[in-house]
């Protein structure tokens, strides 16, 4: 059962659970905070529980104090033996060395109050195990184990597997997960989730789990997450420390200038730098977030530029920078040496980041939890009050910005979302544990299935894969070369096989995808890296920006692109579009509602109510509230032109019919404000739906707002036939079909296979070559594509419909409109956009339904390109 | 048939393969059978239909046409190392079923190690360039002396990339025919299925062959190929070289 903390301890309740000596080291502070008033007692008495707690809250204190009170307990009594009890997963090497130190602190100290009172030295031993640790270190802790191992997801699956330290792990007492907020959403909380059962599987008793989050929703959610189910399939139980809105915050929206939308970049960019200057210059520590690593380069060169603040006290800091330039820049951070830091996420996490007064944040966050987390990096320690200042560099981003304060005043979260059954994940870990033993196929069913995102696992996907990691999909098995383990279904039975498999598992550990980096030339001369889902994207003539630079696209071939430097010319192309944030459903919703409250507030004549609304509600400045006014005026007066009285709102979800006569191409134009997403699903489902009805190559743009369909513009689509084509009962089906059929799944099914490690990155301790496996990705996607039932066809479509898109808020969408809950509304065809489709048009994402046909598609190019030479001839 | 040199080398539509009237002869490049195996031992695991598939096109190939000979241009084999058994399997039952309806012919190529010891034993001629009348079909990753005036090589694997009228790109394998200082060249497609290779472009850095090394290939024409079922034949590169 899951259930909220309810009994507090003060001070002399602590008292009676802890060590006399862990007590007098601990009672330095005055008070508990409130995560260690409702903490501390349910780990005391030996049950799960999950705390969430802004940063800063004494969380981590909560989870080690009883830990550390019993271990020292152990070794006054000569109990303490050479094993493991306590575990702490961070997801952050980084945070991983900050523990340590923070943990080396209170048990030298108790260490001297022990041995002042006792005259003994203390023997609770603390060590590090990342993929950083050297061999001999290792070495050193397998003959002295440490008590409290800190490690990460993949060193802990390393070490579960590994014959020598496992045996050191019977005896762990404690897990501790930190950071669980960043794990559960992706596919790296879902390989700790059977870590976690398989180290069940090895410990003398069943340990207690605690788990240590920032803000997140539902808790109840994650709080199975974090606990799993027993054996007979009843789910365990969690005791939930809920103290997330303990911190008090001061929110506030800032338009830079007066017209966001008809001014220069450059104008708009000073405009910003000034404000930051102002807020740099008003407090002592500010810490600035962008939403891209480029982006944080950008804002630190231009601040450094400007003379704003001196340049050795402003720093930068982004996983793309080296590890000593990362630490440098927290060193000076904790040491109060900076004025300012820009960073994109790399600090959004709770690593120890000494006093920050304020925080910046530049464009939207894209999420409540997210922007809530950034903010609450200031004000360190719980009756500070958090400051956060969100500039919108667009009216879309102010929007959004001014909404997410307005959502997170009232007290509203997003809803964490964990991904369900990821087979490649499951086929790793199966290979982990055929190589501890030998297994019978129901006892492992077990198993898998009490991890939460395993526990509706059908056990007949669960034989496939166990079937493709024998070999038995590989139709040359006789040879023996495929195969990791051996099934025998009859006894249904499995086990390792081969003398590779160990290092092989080792050395491909995770879930990470490594990334082929695809280097860009100017004649013969290296330019720099492209990420190669943005290369797929790339037309020939496109501009865009590379280290600082603007660059023509001349063309591509294999792990190579060719381009030109150009200068004065606009990039045409964002500079890189993966790595931004997709927009949360729930936030795009109340984008929805809120947009249509403003407009009803315009449209009849109560302007002042619309400002007021902005100005206190969304916490905005006079810029803000002028600008989001104009632009929603802007478009109802659109939208009445062409003769629509309704507007945009979570009922209403308007289409455009837009031509553009100059280029030839015709924007069926969603707005649709669900979130890249759920967008993203949409889309390719009515794209492949309109590609049918048309028989011609239907290409899609998908922001957060909205998405398009561009076909030709002497396409006729019956856009009323394309909407009762998709229903919720077969978008699902529908968009596994697209997704099949788009140049997309190649890369994730690539990666699908590196972590089932059908495609191994290290091999024989040497990397495999990724230009090598890049030039293969289209073919070995091609040598597979037919077969339905191979488990990582199953996973890549699965990952790319439920987790990279939002299958399940499409389908959602589709019943409302089909039981009336929500309605299209279709306007006339027209050759203007509305300002609404703007930012689409602009920065939208892009991707097409091929063509299935290649007879038919070549022959139309053939037309094509015969019509061009035709017409200069 | 898709006519390209004087009435008697040919493009034989709908197959990635040239023909020779005068000889009566196929030519086919590429076949990179047990490239599985060879992916295989770098960490890399397949399905060895792949293989399958490629030796299907060829029997299809030569069914259709029908003719007297049959010179595979280099490549039949992938890997460079000792051949295991498995990857044997393949070469040698395709080999044995060929060499009962035609005169069968291998010219090296740079990945044919090892296989002339399976072609002696079969009595099948192994060699490095075969030259006739005016052609020298060579595999192309050398560059010999004495070339006569049309030069049929495989090697390059080129393919081509086309945008349709929404901006979206489609590959095709294909054919290249142009000249080559004062003779005339030809590099055929591969017919291995996994052998995709890189798209042309006018980049000389991309050109396997040091053949094609430095050689303008903007008044090329591209035959783009989707096998059994059509080759297109286009005008030459420089016409559309803003849609590749």
């Amino acid at each position: 059962m899951i259930r909220y903390a309810d009994e507090a301890i003060d001070m002399e309740g602590l008292r009676g659970l802890l060590d006399e000596d862990v007590y007098m080291w601990f009672s330095r502070f005055r008070d508990l905070t409130p995560p260690q008033r409702y903490g501390i007692l349910p780990i005391a008495r030996g049950e799960n529980v999950l705390i969430s707690a802004p940063t800063g809250s004494g969380k981590t204190l909560t989870a080690f104090i009883y830990i550390i009170s019993e271990l020292v307990k152990l070794d006054k009594e000569g109990l303490l033996d050479d094993y493991v009890y306590a575990i702490y997963i961070s997801p952050l090497r980084a945070l991983n060395n900050d523990i340590y130190k923070n943990l080396l602190v209170p048990l030298t100290e108790i260490g001297s109050l022990v041995k002042d009172r006792l005259g003994r030295e203390l023997g609770v031993r603390v060590a590090v195990r990342t993929g950083d640790t050297s061999q001999s270190e290792r070495s050193r802790m397998l003959k002295q184990p440490p008590h409290i191992l800190i490690t990460t997801p993949e060193s802990l699956a390393l070490v579960i597997t590994a014959p020598k330290f496992r045996r050191l792990l019977r005896k762990v007492r404690w897990v501790i997960v930190d950071e669980i907020h960043s794990l559960c959403e992706n596919k790296r909380g879902v390989h700790l989730s059977l870590s976690l059962e398989r180290l069940e599987e090895l410990t003398e008793k069943s340990f207690v789990r605690i788990g240590l989050s920032a803000t997140i929703n539902p808790l109840e959610t994650v709080a199975q997450f974090l606990v799993g189910y027993r054996d007979d399939g009843s789910p365990r139980d969690c005791v939930i420390v809920d103290t997330r809105f303990h911190k008090k915050m001061d929110l506030r929206l800032i338009a830079p200038v007066r017209d966001l939308i008809y001014i220069s970049s450059q104008e708009l960019s000073e405009a910003m730098y000034r404000y930051v200057s102002r807020i740099l210059s008003k407090y002592r520590t500010t810490l600035i977030f962008t939403n891209t690593r480029s982006g944080a380069e950008r804002v630190t060169y231009h601040l450094k530029r400007l003379n704003i603040v001196d340049a050795d006290e402003l720093g930068v800091h982004h996983s793309s920078l080296s590890r000593e330039i990362r630490f440098e820049v927290e060193d000076k951070l904790k040491r109060g040496l900076v004025k300012g830091i820009v960073t994109s996420t790399s600090l959004e996490l709770g690593i120890d980041i000494g006093h920050i007064d304020a925080v910046v944040q530049i464009g939207s966050p894209k999420s409540i939890n997210r922007g809530l987390q950034r903010v609450g990096r200031s004000g360190h320690s719980m009756d500070k009050v958090s400051r956060g200042y969100f500039i919108g560099l667009d009216v879309d981003d102010l929007i959004e910005d001014g909404v997410l304060i307005k959502e997170a005043s009232e007290g509203r979260l997003d809803k964490a979302y964990i991904p369900r059954n990821c087979l490649d994940v499951l086929a790793q870990h199966i290979v982990g544990m055929a190589l501890v033993k030998k297994w019978s196929v129901d006892e492992a069913f077990r198993l898998v299935r009490r991890a939460y995102p395993y526990h509706n696992l059908d056990k007949n996907v669960f034989i496939k894969v166990l079937e493709y990691l024998a070999g038995l999909f590989h139709d040359l098995e006789r040879y023996r070369v495929y195969g990791k383990i051996w099934y025998d279904r009859e006894d249904g039975v499995f086990g390792r096989r081969g003398r590779y498999l160990r290092p092989i598992y080792f050395q491909n550990i995770g879930t990470i995808p490594d990334e082929a980096h695809i280097v860009a030339y100017h004649g013969r001369r290296r330019i720099g890296y492209l990420e190669e889902a943005f290369v797929e994207n790339l037309d020939y003539g496109d501009i865009f920006v590379l280290g600082g630079k603007t660059y023509r696209f001349l063309g591509s071939s294999g792990d190579r692109v060719y381009v030109e430097p150009v200068t004065g010319v606009k990039p045409t192309v964002p500079s890189w579009i993966s790595e931004m944030l997709p927009l949360s459903f729930d936030l795009g919703e109340a984008v929805a509602e809120t947009r249509n409250l403003l407009w009803s507030y315009i449209s009849s004549g109560r302007l002042e109510e619309a400002y007021s609304f902005i100005r206190r509600r969304m916490r905005g400045n006079r810029f803000a509230a002028e600008n989001i006014i104009r632009y929603i005026k802007l478009q109802g007066e659109f939208l009445l032109k062409l003769g629509v009285r309704e507007f945009h709102s979570r009922e209403n979800l308007i289409i455009e019919n837009y031509v553009d006569y100059r280029d030839g191409l015709r924007y069926i134009i969603f707005h649709t404000v669900f979130g890249r997403r759920a967008n993203n699903a949409l889309a390719r489902a009515y794209a492949y739906v309109a590609r049918n009805l048309i028989g011609y190559t239907v290409r899609v743009l998908v922001d957060d707002h909205g998405f398009a369909l561009i076909t030709p513009s002497y396409v006729d689509l019956d856009i009323n036939e394309l909407l009762s084509s998709l229903n919720s009962s077969n978008i699902r089906d529908v968009l596994s079909k697209a997704v099949k059929n788009s140049q997309y799944i190649w890369r994730i099914f690539r990666h699908v296979a590196n972590r089932a490690l059908m495609i191994l990155n290290y091999y024989k301790g040497k990397k495999t070559s990724l230009s090598r496996q890049q030039i293969n990705s289209e073919a070995i996607y091609a040598a597979f594509r037919d077969r339905d039932d191979f488990p990582l066809i199953i996973e890549a479509v699965r990952e790319i419909i439920e987790d990279k898109m939002d299958v399940n808020s499409a389908e959602r969408v589709l019943r409302d409109i089909e039981e009336g809950r929500r309605r299209w509304i279709v306007l006339p065809e027209y050759d203007v956009p509305s300002p609404f489709s703007h930012g689409l048009l602009l920065r939208g994402m892009q991707d097409a339904v091929l063509m299935e046909d290649r007879v038919k598609i070549l022959q139309s190019l053939y037309n094509k390109i015969m019509g061009r030479v035709g017409a200069s001839k | 048939m898709i006519e390209i040199y004087e009435g008697d080398l040919y493009i034989a539509d709908p197959w990635p393969a040239a023909y020779i009237k005068s000889i009566d002869a196929v030519v086919l490049s590429d076949l990179h059978l047990g490239i599985e195996g060879a992916l295989a031992n770098e960490g890399i695991y397949l399905p060895t239909s792949i293989s399958e598939s490629t030796i299907r096109l060829v029997k299809r190939i030569l069914d259709d046409v029908g003719p007297t000979m049959v010179i595979f241009n280099g490549d039949v084999k992938h890997g460079f190392g000792l051949l295991n058994t498995s990857e044997w399997i393949h070469v040698r039952n395709l080999f044995r079923e060929l060499r009962e309806g035609y005169e069968v012919l291998v010219v090296r190529g740079n990945h044919d190690n090892y296989l002339g010891v399976v072609l002696d034993r079969l009595g099948i001629p192994f060699v490095e360039r075969y030259d006739h009348g005016p052609y020298s079909i060579i595999h192309g990753h050398t560059k010999p002396d004495n070339l006569g005036d049309v030069v049929i090589i495989g090697h390059e694997h080129p393919s081509i990339s086309l945008r349709d009228d929404v901006g979206v790109k489609y590959k095709f394998k294909c054919f290249l025919w142009g000249p080559l200082n004062d003779r005339w060249v030809l590099v055929l497609p591969s017919v291995g299925e996994l052998a995709t290779g890189a798209t042309i472009s006018i980049y000389e850095d991309e050109r396997l062959s040091p053949l094609m090394r430095g050689v303008d290939i903007s008044r090329f024409k591209a035959y783009a190929v989707v096998p059994g079922e059509t080759v297109q034949e286009f005008p030459v590169l420089k016409d559309f070289v803003d849609y590749i």
